[in-house]
């Protein structure tokens, strides 16, 4: 078990500093990422110093080593709009924000999903099937901006009932909690459905009806059960979808989070941000992915047998 | 498509999961996508109006059938009095443009990627497996976000981008079909006659992986369509003179109190394509693979 988490820990740690190498990579995609990083109106003089200050006149494998030095020290420089503040201070105060909707969208949708899931595998071709299915392609199908909008347009414009931006009291999580977690919800209903719907043809829960069993100490016993384990991967694995949906969600309703920092710092050419913030959300997918690696060998020990 | 043998094919299908030959949700799919694609290729003809005409007597224009529309503008008018059917009309185009455009990029590097590594395995594959882990930990709008921020916005830069970011999972699924696949019979059989690798590969080992990526490409699209519409929202998709879907969201988003129209047929349009692709994927993957419904 120490073995297989020595090693998972490892991988994880060569992907976060490919993660690094990326995040350098694509600032200099542009070739000159401080004329990027300028307005357009900038003077040569403007672009030749910012150019000095962010060491972009070395050489390349010095930029990168300086960078990496950096990083690894959590130092991605100071902001370019803020400027006394560092960028990684700037994103972990907005963090919080963020694991507050994570929270708020995965203590909704997961719960109703195994509802929807659960119902649509149990009582097949009746109208609880085709009700949680058709919900289900919906979500997927269903831009979650659009849907923000949408819930906006209902609940704060037309009925008054629930804010439609900023954060602070519960009301303000709801409406971008529903938007974040509605394809997650629907992704996550069919992942359970078919996943119980497997384990629901296997000889031992034939066997175990046979026996005489209850049906629902056969659905909760043995059919979700062994069901959960691929499905415990499938939900770690979303939630790096979730951070991920957060940049539109909270741009959508003005969520103070490190997703709608990132698209204000992109708009403002705040690079050094940008930055800190890209690698303070590959890293928490990272370990969110690594936590569940470890949860999985421990719900079956299968995996770390192998 | 004659399918040989693959490692996964002996496992028997469970007869709950081998659909009719056509479903009614394939059908509705199928017959939706083929008018959104006839929309998109006919807008010329189709649309009523100039999609960029701006008239501002008719800005903000409620649909014709509530109080004070006019029938010559069925959906209404935007904040610039430009006609929402016709914009609606010409922004199919780019939606499809960019889902299946990136789709053929990314399939392609994908594929290929995949198929090599796999085949080869050795210090390529354990390269390109970590890249895919690495390019996984982005989540992927985040990275399209930012690539198209750096290299600017625009349709091109759109397409490259989505393309570039998409490969990922094709290269991991055919990879590991390929692993398997190259120690079967057929496979061992043509290396011992002498076929060299540039032979095996396109014609022993790429028909075997063509079917899940028939499915993963029909599924991507409409994913695709999801984040172009993503990122002109957020004003870093297509020119704004281009008509999108997502960017006339954007634009109706200031609005949305005042004129419920501006965001609501937008996204109504997106829903029906990308619905339509998800329903005749789940079709075709049903159909052809069912083991791949973990997608």
């Amino acid at each position: 078990m120490a073995q297989y988490i020595l090693a998972r820990l490892a991988q994880s740690v060569v992907v976060i500093l490919g993660v690094l190498l990326l995040v350098f990579v694509i600032l200099q995609l542009t070739g000159d990422p401080a004329r990027l990083m300028l307005p357009p109106e900038a003077t040569l003089e403007d672009i030749e110093r910012l150019r000095q200050q962010m060491g972009f006149d070395r050489p390349l494998p010095i930029q990168f080593l300086h960078f990496m030095a950096g990083a690894v020290r959590g130092d991605f420089g100071n902001s370019l709009r803020y400027r006394d503040q560092p960028a990684l201070q700037i994103v972990l105060e907005r963090f919080p924000a963020t694991i507050e909707l994570g929270l708020a969208t995965l203590a909704w949708s997961i719960p109703v999903a195994f509802v929807l899931g659960l119902v649509s595998a149990v009582r097949r071709a009746s109208l609880q099937e085709n009700a949680a299915m058709v919900t289900a392609l919906l979500g997927q199908s269903m831009p979650s901006f659009w849907l923000g909008l949408m819930l906006i347009l209902v609940f704060s414009v037309n009925l008054g009932l629930l804010p439609s931006s900023g954060r602070g009291r519960f009301a303000h999580v709801i409406l971008p909690a529903l938007t974040l977690g509605g394809f997650f919800m629907a992704r996550l209903t069919r992942l359970i459905r078919s996943g119980l719907l497997d384990v629901l043809a296997q000889d031992y829960v034939r066997t175990a009806r046979a026996k005489g069993l209850g049906e629902r100490a056969v659905v909760v016993r043995h059919a979700l059960k062994n069901a959960a384990i691929p499905i415990v991967t499938i939900i770690g694995l979303d939630i790096g979808t979730v951070l991920g949906g957060a940049v539109i969600t909270e741009t959508v309703f003005a969520w103070p989070g490190v997703g709608r920092l990132a698209i204000d710092s992109i708009s403002v050419r705040d690079f050094p941000v940008v930055q800190a913030d890209v690698f303070v959300i590959a890293v928490a997918f990272v370990l969110i992915n690594f936590s569940v690696d470890v949860l999985y060998t421990w719900l079956d020990p299968r995996v770390r047998l192998a | 498509m004659a399918r040989t043998p693959t490692a996964g094919a002996a496992l028997p299908v469970p007869a709950r999961t081998r659909p009719a030959r056509w479903s009614p949700a394939a059908v509705g799919g199928f017959v939706v996508l083929v008018l959104v694609c006839v929309t998109a290729v006919a807008a010329p003809w189709l649309a009523p109006h100039d999609p960029m005409g701006q008239v501002l007597e008719r800005r903000l224009l409620p649909p014709a059938w509530t109080a004070g529309g006019d029938w010559a503008f069925p959906l209404g008018a935007d904040h610039l009095g430009r006609d929402i059917l016709s914009r609606l009309i010409f922004g199919s185009r780019i939606s499809l443009l960019v889902g299946v455009t990136a789709v053929a990029i990314s399939g392609l590097l994908g594929v290929t990627l995949g198929l090599l590594a796999g085949y080869y395995g050795g210090r390529f594959d354990t390269l390109l497996m970590r890249m895919v882990d690495v390019q996984l930990a982005f989540p992927f709008i985040l990275l399209a976000i930012t690539v198209v921020a750096v290299l600017g916005a625009g349709l091109r830069n759109v397409i490259i981008v989505l393309g570039v970011a998409g490969w990922t999972v094709y290269a991991r699924v055919v990879r590991g079909q390929v692993l398997s696949l190259r120690e079967m019979e057929f496979v061992v059989a043509a290396r011992a006659i002498g076929v060299p690798n540039h032979v095996i590969i396109p014609r022993h080992l790429l028909p075997n992986v063509v079917t899940p990526v028939v499915i993963m490409a029909t599924f991507a699209v409409a994913t695709n369509i999801i984040t172009e519409a993503s990122l002109s929202f957020l004003g870093l998709g297509v020119e704004p003179r281009i008509p999108t879907w997502g960017s006339m969201l954007s634009d109706g988003r200031a609005y949305i109190g005042r004129a419920w129209w501006l965001t609501t047929f937008p996204g109504l349009a997106i829903l029906v394509t990308v619905l339509s692709i998800n329903l005749l994927g789940d079709w075709l993957r049903d159909r052809l693979d069912p083991r791949l419904r973990n997608l």
